[in-house]
């Protein structure tokens, strides 16, 4: 009992070349970006399954639901009718619960849906933190558990959980590789990488206006008056993902 | 991402259903036929021949939870070294033929079979498909129902698997209650069995006639198994249990694990979909009471009492019994199977791991070392990268834990805790989320006292440390360590008679949280080495002490070593200002004109020990004392 599954890098030049780059010694802010970039370079196939995969589909799916629903007048009811049953008190636990409920309809792939679930659930703990007004309030239930939610219900703010929800995939999905050879080779690589991740998005969501317009003009396209489809989600997911790999291949570039 | 065909597997003769005509499939037989050779083996008779009768439903499980078991070992999870572990989340159909077909062929029940399966597991699936008409032979006259064990009050069934935990929950029960305790264990190998067999004749020699003990052997029978992680092992472990506990006419089964293993958070990112195991997880506990219930027509309990204790709570609990001897007998390691020679544990599994520590932070490490490791990570080369990797996360994990306050811990946990939460006991979410934060921590302070000890013990400046070594790995990384800002440790001495020493004990206990906190560290003369010279050994610590403890007492001044020599040397120290003399007055006697009557004693208003009402009262009024002494230390 207790057991852990220790993963390992594969032996391939690409990867080997990861893990002498990071071996034995403390990395610098170029270095982190070095590695993400190479890590990325090395997944990069992989992407195209992780952009079609229903689980990551589902994570994301469930945020537009959120944010479409915190502008309805009963939001729980209207989240119910599409299948997201929250309790009549929801804390920010209930949400990451209901998250989980609704992937496992439809996951693919183990792996990825469960870094998108992840994600999902970090996208829900950070705009808790950074929308509410006492830390009291994260773990105990709200008069109207909505209000922190519509906040997300515009276009801007639409924008800005979703970004949480791309930055939070790419760090994790990077450090579902890094971290079988970074715990052992390195210091606070983990922190530096979740600090570089966070910068990167936040170029791609916020000075690149490609995605910034696209996020919130796409939310105000299709949930102003209705629900985002999932074909329209789907494009979404191919133009975040995109610019988020093209971000890093291009800090990693040192452009 | 295309996702694998499910692998079939038919059991108990079953035949192969149309709709799967095409598929290939696994075989798996435990009984003897003209028409196959068994692959498995499966005691079951023997075990029904213990308990005199057991139902057809409930002998049906115990043939479902072995046929799972073995196809998990034999169906691999894919290599570690793969860039992605799609493979290891399996899609598995089992086809079984059952002897009490309604009620398996239920979808309420498939379902809560597929759930506690897929989540302790991290599989895909578990798909069953159900056929009648399976029936064995009974295995002796009194195999029907009129025979039954008579019902007992009074009596506990406990999974014993031979390791620490389910030792010390043994060992608590025999020492608090006057139970009777029925034992079950899972028999896989020789190894496995030497050890079970070597407890209980312990337990049996210590106390008599308070255990009863039976074994149910379950293995995989001239294949080799391609799969090493057995997830799906607390299927079987548990219902062995509740196949006794129903024999017995009980209605709970108890499961002596650690929560800091039972909840076994993930310590790297890749450890997810159950890779850091959820053997005895919260959620895998009520989804399998849920299930034996449902067999059981009426409810079954499967109790937890160690989910708030840590590993070194568990060597406190067995050296509080006054049971360390028993220390060593009980095996930890995961990697039992490998060929170890003369010891009984690889020294670099994650669990190996978590014990050495634990022995560390209990104090209890000269008991547990014995060469019972073949690999000692703390002094020796660590050649495994694996090894490594795992002692250093383990290290990690634990600092982080240090650093989190509650709503960081909540930030960084939210989606483990997700699936937790409501599966553990507590009021409501928050003291649940406070409850799980608190043993975090503990747990991290002790790991943190334990690697204060291994290098206070191992790190001989004389001589250098072993290039890969866990404590030149320490040394070298720096982020390991504790935040600057955290305290110095106070290094604290006993000076006492040995006629005080029940009191002495008493204080320490007092001032343990002082010590999980990682705030003091604390020495007295029993703590000599074997064979290490006393004088020099008591001189070193004293003269080292940053706060000694006189502890008065008619034969505190009445023993010339007490009084001339440490006492004397310890008010040097602190008219020198080097270190903090407090006397503590444990019994009435004429101290206040000795030298250190001009200083300000404990407990309050220098009232002795044995005056107080309390006695309690007393050691905590005096570890008040020592705490503001000790936090005034630490502003200076």
């Amino acid at each position: 009992m207790g057991h852990i599954r220790i993963g390992v890098l594969p032996k391939t030049q690409r990867w080997q070349d990861i893990i002498q780059q990071i071996a034995g010694k403390h990395v610098s802010e170029t270095e982190v970006a070095d590695i993400a970039q190479q890590t990325i370079q090395n997944v990069r196939s992989r992407f195209r399954h992780i952009m079609r995969d229903n689980g990551v589909l589902a994570a994301f799916q469930f945020l537009v639901n959120l944010a479409v629903a915190s502008r309805e007048e009963n939001p729980q009811a209207w989240l119910l009718n599409i299948g997201i049953e929250l309790p009549d008190d929801p804390t920010p636990l209930s949400f990451a619960k209901a998250v989980s409920a609704w992937i496992d309809l439809q996951r693919d792939s183990f792996e990825y849906s469960e870094i998108a679930q992840r994600a999902a659930g970090d996208a829900i703990s950070n705009w808790y933190r950074e929308n509410q007004l006492t830390t009291e309030s994260l773990f105990k239930s709200l008069e109207d558990p909505f209000e922190v939610w519509r906040k997300a219900g515009d276009g801007a703010g639409f924008c800005e959980l979703s970004r949480l929800f791309f930055a939070k995939f790419t760090q994790r999905y990077l450090s579902y590789f890094l971290d079988r050879e970074a715990s052992a080779a390195l210091g606070d690589f983990g922190q530096q990488l979740e600090r570089h991740i966070d910068a990167v998005s936040l170029h791609a969501f916020e000075t690149a206006e490609i995605t910034q317009s696209f996020a919130a003009g796409w939310f105000n396209r299709h949930a102003t008056e209705g629900v985002p489809s999932e074909e329209d989600i789907q494009t979404f997911l191919f133009t975040a993902f995109g610019k988020m790999r093209a971000e890093l291949q291009r800090e990693g570039d040192g452009e | 991402m295309r996702n694998a065909p499910p692998r079939i597997v038919l059991c108990n003769g079953a035949d192969l259903p149309q709709q799967l005509a095409q598929s290939e499939h696994l075989v798996l037989e435990y009984r003897e036929s003209p028409a196959s050779s068994p692959n498995i083996k499966l005691a079951l008779p023997d075990f029904v021949h213990d308990l005199f009768h057991l139902p057809d439903r409930i002998l049906d499980l115990l043939e479902i939870s072995a046929y799972v078991f073995c196809a998990d070992r034999l169906a691999s999870r894919g290599r570690k070294d793969n860039v992605e572990y799609h493979s290891w989340s399996r899609l598995l159909h089992f086809v079984i033929k059952v002897r009490d077909f309604d009620f398996w062929d239920t979808h309420d029940v498939k379902e809560k079979l597929k759930e506690a399966l897929a989540f302790m597991s991290g599989d895909r699936a578990y798909h069953f498909t159900f056929q009648p008409g399976h029936s064995t032979p009974p295995v002796s006259l009194f195999d029907t129902e009129r025979f039954q064990i008579e019902p007992q009050q009074d009596t506990r069934v406990i999974l014993f698997s031979g390791g620490l935990d389910s030792l010390a929950g043994i060992i608590e029960c025999l020492e608090n209650s006057s139970d009777q305790l029925c034992l079950i264990s899972h028999r896989s190998g020789q190894g496995t069995a030497r050890t079970q067999n070597q407890l209980i004749r312990a337990l049996h020699e210590c106390y008599p006639n308070r255990i009863k003990y039976y074994k149910f052997s379950c293995k995989l029978r001239g294949i080799r198994a391609r799969e090493e992680t057995q997830r799906t092992r607390a299927f079987l472990y548990t219902s062995i249990a509740y196949a006794l506990s129903y024999a017995l006419s009980q209605g709970e089964i108890f499961v002596y694990e650690n929560g800091i293993t039972s909840i076994n958070f993930p310590k790297q990112e890749n450890q997810i979909n159950a890779r850091a195991s959820r053997t005895t997880h919260p959620k895998t506990i009520i989804l399998l009471e849920k299930l034996f219930s449902d067999i059981n027509q009426s409810e079954i309990k499967i109790n937890t009492p160690f989910l708030w204790k840590t590993k070194a709570d568990i060597f406190h609990i067995l050296d509080g019994a006054g049971r360390r001897d028993f220390i060593t007998s009980a095996v930890s390691c995961s990697q039992t199977f490998q060929h170890l020679g003369q010891a009984t544990h690889c020294g670099g599994c994650s669990q190996c791991i978590d014990r050495r520590f634990a022995a560390y932070a209990s104090e209890l490490d000269d008991v547990d070392e014995g060469g019972i490791y073949t690999l000692d990570f703390i002094q020796r080369e660590i050649e495994n990268s694996d090894v490594r990797n795992a002692l250093i996360d383990y290290v990690r994990q634990a600092k982080e834990f240090t650093s989190l306050n509650l709503q960081d811990f909540y930030n960084r946990m939210f989606t483990e805790l997700a699936s937790l939460i409501d599966y553990v006991p507590g009021a409501d979410e928050p003291e649940k989320i406070e409850k799980i934060w608190k043993l975090c921590h503990r747990y991290s302070e002790q790991v943190w006292y334990a690697i204060r000890r291994m290098r206070e013990i191992h790190d001989d400046p004389y001589h250098p440390l072993p290039e890969k070594s866990f404590l030149k790995i320490i040394a070298n990384r720096e982020y390991l360590m504790r935040p600057e800002s955290q305290p110095d440790v106070i290094q604290l001495f006993y000076s006492y008679s040995h006629e005080d020493e029940e009191l002495r004990e008493q204080l320490e206990k007092h001032l343990a949280i002082l010590k999980w906190q990682g705030v003091i560290t604390d020495w007295h003369d029993r703590k000599i080495g074997a064979g290490r010279e006393w004088e020099g050994e008591i001189d070193e610590h004293l003269n080292a002490a940053h706060v000694i403890l006189l502890l008065i007492s008619s034969d505190f001044v009445a023993s010339a070593y007490c009084y001339d020599v440490e006492m004397r040397r310890a008010m040097e120290r602190h008219n020198a200002g080097d270190a903090r003399v407090i006397p503590v007055i444990l019994r009435p006697v004429d101290w206040e004109r000795a030298p250190f009557g001009r200083l300000q004693a404990l407990p309050t208003d220098a009232k002795p020990v044995t005056r107080w009402e309390d006695q309690d009262e007393a050691f905590m009024d005096i570890a008040r004392g020592i705490r503001e002494v000790v936090e005034e230390l630490n502003q200076i």
